[in-house]
């Protein structure tokens, strides 16, 4: 009985063992890889081999022809038999308005190539970066995809998972859009925007004149601008909607108004990333004082809304300002069709970098992926989009201004759209400064910092650097390769 | 000539083998879906995980090096162990109303119901509803208002936060302990009931000489159940009530594990906490075990 009892569980154990080693050996192709240098130094020639620091692989290499690369709106799609690219990103999430602009798109470019089918697909925004990472994790899924710009792009080129715009554009179509600044490395551009957000202050007019202020007359000095927050206040008004909850309120309110106030350059941020030490630097912490003088003009419940719903609480009527967020054109077209007297303005500078008095833009737009056997269609695609009359039926759609040269600004149809224009070309370019960033600056710093400060429990901003401080030393040491990547990153 | 199997091996073979050999495919299916990823889990661990075209670099205890000096894997621990808090609260509640219920009080079957009822409706859908409740300027503060009360920012204050999870989780929680509890008393014979209330026990003594006595296995089941929610599924509380905040203090190992590997994406640091996690839970079914065995040794 023993006996058998002991084969029994000698059985079993063979079985776990056998299994162990299938799993063992299926999980196994990572380390079968060739050793990964670091990147992106020198990256794991992996099949196939990421794209910056190795030849494109054979697939996806440009096909040159007379007169042109052959590729984007050059590629003879018609030629490529039949295609069926998959495209998945976050639709009206990011943009509303824009997937009745998409499918439009679609309907076109496949009556146009009866051989080529489109999938789209959407995600949401909360789980888009598994998605991705996943994705990559398993060389399967999208031809083509959304992406913002910065890191969040850069994270899948640096992973080798993407391939850059100069791989599946014609030159003609990279020169059309100037605004591939953020996703620039390596001298290589991996996001191709399609449409940029920008990111003014909106008033709610008539509160301004209900409080006694004048309307016509933004303040123009950061003392004239907390001057009238708490003339503001003083009427019973709330001053500035924000909703911390989810901590996008905070990442907007930082990335889009305040941090950029010391920079000159993207060079600067990504410096201090890597090296540099966010407690002393002196224009970090001049942004946070200023973070901590706007506290008291805030909704006091920030904390217990979400970033939709503080904004909520400016389109209600019930605070002042709100800052702009991505999709602020269809926030101000909404008020404005509601009967609100809507105006713009810049947040007044505090500090003497490049960036203080620009607005704010970032552009957003797509990548092709590695993995894709369809680049080159993907690639036209991308480029179809950005068609001129394309361009303007994006406009149209969802109010957000085309990335591309091929739309004319001249055509911006409300006041409020040709000020923020007017703005952009005024003192030149400023981007979202968490773009230049680890996403964990942002989860456990800029959100965690500004919820503090609501709840009462950060002191000053020097405590608040502190918490930077503390998020970036971590992240250094668990990401050794980013921090490579971010010095490769220096320069672009 | 053929070669006869000798009638003990054939009877070995029809016992002892043949049952494994027909149960080996699903039991390869279940290692295949359990086993792996366990094995996967352990590797990453291990591991600074590259991506389909990074090769992973094997780098020892790193990761759990990292995380066992992270203040916030520490604070998303000692959380766990707040909510801890939750299982004796749900004990005592759920044997309290499970008593009464059994008591056939008037109406004890739609309260019954309404116990219940929580338990079964999903927890985003909780936690949202319970998010808005909440709020600075939500119904539970207007509420305490028009009554002269001022309430505190449940969600948004860091030594609030926790503590208005934790209510929510006991409400959410508690319907299955009475559930639990109810069952097993309905399945305890009468006559106990009966002796005592003939020997002239009231309802204090009845519940402490017989009632206890008799739920000690269902409350041992219930309170390992608890625990092992408490540590390793509250996920879903957080993720939509508070996301963690404010400013981390509502961070679980859960959470902590979902930000370090899909917001972080440092996929083996995320692995090294959820082989921690799964370290405790372990220790925590085998104590439930030996609980259980000892339990019943001594023949309660």
């Amino acid at each position: 009985m023993k006996g058998t009892r002991r084969l029994a569980i000698a059985a079993a154990l063979a079985l776990l063992t056998v299994l162990l080693a299938v799993a063992a050996a299926c999980g196994g192709s990572e380390e079968a890889a060739p050793p990964a240098a670091e990147p992106p130094a020198e990256p794991a020639p992996a099949e196939p081999p990421p794209p910056a620091e190795s030849e494109p692989a054979a697939e996806s290499e440009p096909a040159e022809t007379a007169g042109g690369s052959g590729l984007g709106s050059e590629f003879d799609v018609a030629s490529a038999g039949d295609v069926n690219l998959k495209l998945w990103w976050l639709g009206d999430l990011e943009a509303p308005g824009i997937e009745a602009w998409m499918d439009q798109m679609i309907q076109d470019f496949q009556t146009e190539y009866p051989n080529v089918t489109i999938e789209a697909t959407t995600y949401d925004t909360n789980t888009w970066i598994q998605t991705q990472q996943t994705a990559c994790q398993s060389k399967t899924g999208a031809d083509l995809w959304y992406n913002w710009s910065g890191t969040w792009s850069l994270e899948l080129a640096w992973k080798g998972c993407t391939v850059p715009n100069e791989e599946v554009l014609a030159p003609a179509d990279i020169e059309a859009n100037a605004n591939v600044q953020e996703t620039i490395w390596d001298g290589k551009g991996w996001v191709l925007p399609l449409y940029r957000f920008v990111y003014p202050i909106v008033v709610n007019l008539d509160l301004i004149e209900q409080a006694g202020l004048d309307p016509n007359t933004p303040p123009a000095t950061w003392e004239e601008w907390t001057a009238a927050l708490a003339e503001i206040k003083a009427a019973g008004i709330t001053p500035i909607a924000l909703g911390l909850k989810d901590g996008f309120g905070g990442e907007i309110a930082a990335a889009g108004q305040l941090e950029k106030q010391w920079v000159n350059q993207p060079d600067d941020i990504k410096q201090l990333v890597i090296d540099g030490d966010f407690s002393t630097d002196p224009g970090w912490n001049a942004w946070l004082e200023k973070m901590f003088e706007l506290q008291p003009y805030f909704n006091d419940d920030a904390n217990s809304l979400t970033f939709a719903e503080g904004l909520a609480l400016w389109q209600n009527g019930e605070t002042a300002m709100v800052f702009g967020a991505p999709g602020v054109q269809s926030v101000i077209k909404a008020a404005q069709d509601a009967g609100v007297n809507v105006g713009l303005m810049r947040m007044p500078p505090f500090d003497d970098g490049e960036w203080a008095e620009s607005l704010v833009q970032t552009g957003q737009g797509f990548q092709v992926t590695q993995w894709s056997e369809n680049k080159e269609v993907a690639g036209a695609f991308m480029a179809f989009l950005q068609e001129p009359e394309n361009a303007a039926a994006l406009y149209e759609a969802t109010g957000n201004f085309p990335a591309t040269s091929n739309w004319d600004p001249a055509s911006a149809s409300s006041p409020t759209d040709q000020q923020m224009l007017e703005w952009l070309g005024e003192k030149g370019d400023a981007y979202w400064a968490a773009n230049y960033t680890p996403v964990d600056l942002d989860v456990n710093g800029t959100f965690v910092v500004f919820q503090k400060m609501m709840a009462g429990e950060l002191a000053d901003a020097a405590a608040a650097a502190q918490v930077y401080q503390d998020v970036i030393e971590k992240w250094r040491e668990a990401n050794p390769g980013t921090v490579e990547n971010f010095q490769s990153w220096l320069g672009s | 000539m053929p070669r006869i199997p000798h009638p003990a091996h054939r009877d070995f073979m029809r016992l002892r083998i043949q049952p494994w050999l027909f149960c080996a495919p699903l039991l390869v299916g279940v290692a295949l879906v359990f086993l792996w990823p366990l094995v996967s889990l352990f590797r990453y661990s291990f591991q600074r995980v590259g991506s389909g075209y990074i090769a992973s670099e094997f780098v020892g205890f790193d990761n759990f090096r990292f995380i066992y000096k992270d203040p916030l894997f520490w604070k998303a621990i000692a959380n766990n162990g707040t909510l801890l808090l939750c299982v004796p609260i749900l004990i005592a509640l759920s044997t309290i109303l499970a008593t009464l219920l059994f008591d056939r009080v008037r109406g004890w079957r739609a309260y019954r119901t309404f116990v219940f009822l929580p338990y079964i409706v999903s927890i985003p859908v909780v936690g949202i509803v319970f998010g808005y409740l909440f709020q600075k300027n939500g119904l539970v503060n207007s509420a305490l208002g028009s009554i002269g009360i001022t309430g505190p920012d449940w969600l948004g204050s860091s030594s609030w936060a926790i503590w208005t999870i934790m209510a929510v989780i006991v409400w959410k929680e508690l319907g299955f302990g009475v559930m639990v509890f109810l069952a097993r008393l309905i399945s305890v014979p009468e006559d106990l009931f009966e002796a005592a209330r003939i020997d002239g026990a009231g309802w204090w003594s009845r519940l402490r000489h017989v009632v206890l006595p008799q739920l000690a296995p269902a409350i041992l089941f219930y309170a390992i159940v608890e625990t092992i929610t408490m540590l390793s599924w509250v996920f879903a509380y957080i993720y939509v009530m508070t996301a963690g905040g404010p400013g981390n203090s509502t961070v679980v190992s859960e959470y902590y594990i979902y930000q370090q590997t899909f917001q972080n994406t440092v996929i083996g640091i995320g692995a090294a906490a959820a082989v921690t996690l799964l370290a405790f839970v372990s220790v925590l079914i085998l104590a439930r075990i030996w609980l259980t065995r000892r339990v019943e040794a001594l023949g309660v």
